[in-house]
């Protein structure tokens, strides 16, 4: 970020919040919800990997799923941020904006999603699997 | 217009509910997984947007709210995109699962 976008930044963020004006605002919060956004994504594909073991980001089918609630979201979220009926404080985000809204909010609705259909899967083969044993199983 | 988040997720919702009915996934017939999957999901990412509510990550604005606010300043609208969205995308899983029967999911039986 260069010097003059992070002034612009400052002022924006003060306009937000007069009564926690500082020299230092920025440093102390600077990106908390881009670093919070990346680490939900870590935990929760980490959970559908090696916990759940449902590897769903390992299959076309969740992604062909994603990819079609990625455009819906986008819309919806264009539309949350572009009427701003959310409003976000700009010392916490990258700055750019995808559709209106920051680009952190791809990764956040990417973990949401995704724990989502993780805990689905997991609940499905749980019933699966009480249902028809490994051992007696037909297969499929 | 105080309605205008509540009316952009009943848009969400209605929009799906052809998934369901004329697809006939059977993710609402199927409610106590569909709970499995989403109560977990709406708990934790509303404790997530109370936090950043409380930390003035963001906010959001009463012109286009209710005005249902539930604990820790969390507009009920909130708490309800954390159930539609998820349910939205189990429902399009599963949509795909009806369209591609020859794709894997990770939950068939072993």
């Amino acid at each position: 970020m260069s010097a003059r976008e992070w002034t612009a930044s400052e002022l924006r963020r003060a306009a937000l919040r007069p009564e926690e004006r500082s020299e230092r605002g920025s440093e102390q919060v600077g990106l908390t919800y881009t670093w919070t956004a990346l680490a939900a994504v870590a935990v929760v594909v980490s959970f559908d990997m090696w916990v759940a073991r449902t590897r769903l980001v390992t299959r076309r089918s969740f992604w062909t799923a994603y990819a079609i609630v990625l455009f819906f979201q986008l819309i919806v979220n264009g539309l949350l941020t572009g009427l701003s009926i959310v409003r976000y404080d700009p010392a916490r985000i990258l700055g750019p904006r995808l559709v209106f809204a920051p680009p952190e909010d791809v990764l956040f609705g990417f973990a949401m999603v995704t724990l989502t259909l993780t805990l689905w899967v997991w609940a499905g083969r749980s019933a699966a699997r009480r249902a028809a044993p490994p051992a007696t199983g037909p297969g499929r | 217009m105080h309605g205008a988040y509540l009316l952009i997720l009943a848009a969400c919702v209605v929009g799906t509910l052809p998934l369901e009915f004329v697809l006939r996934v059977g993710v609402y017939a199927r409610w106590r997984r569909l709970a499995c999957a989403v109560l977990p999901v709406a708990v934790l990412f509303s404790a997530w947007d109370v936090a950043a509510i409380r930390a003035r990550w963001w906010h959001y604005d009463d012109a286009y709210l209710v005005g249902v606010t539930l604990p820790g300043r969390l507009p009920l609208e909130e708490l309800l995109f954390f159930v539609v969205i998820p349910v939205c995308a189990v429902l399009t899983l599963e949509a795909v699962r009806a369209r591609k029967p020859g794709w894997t999911f990770g939950d068939e039986c072993p």
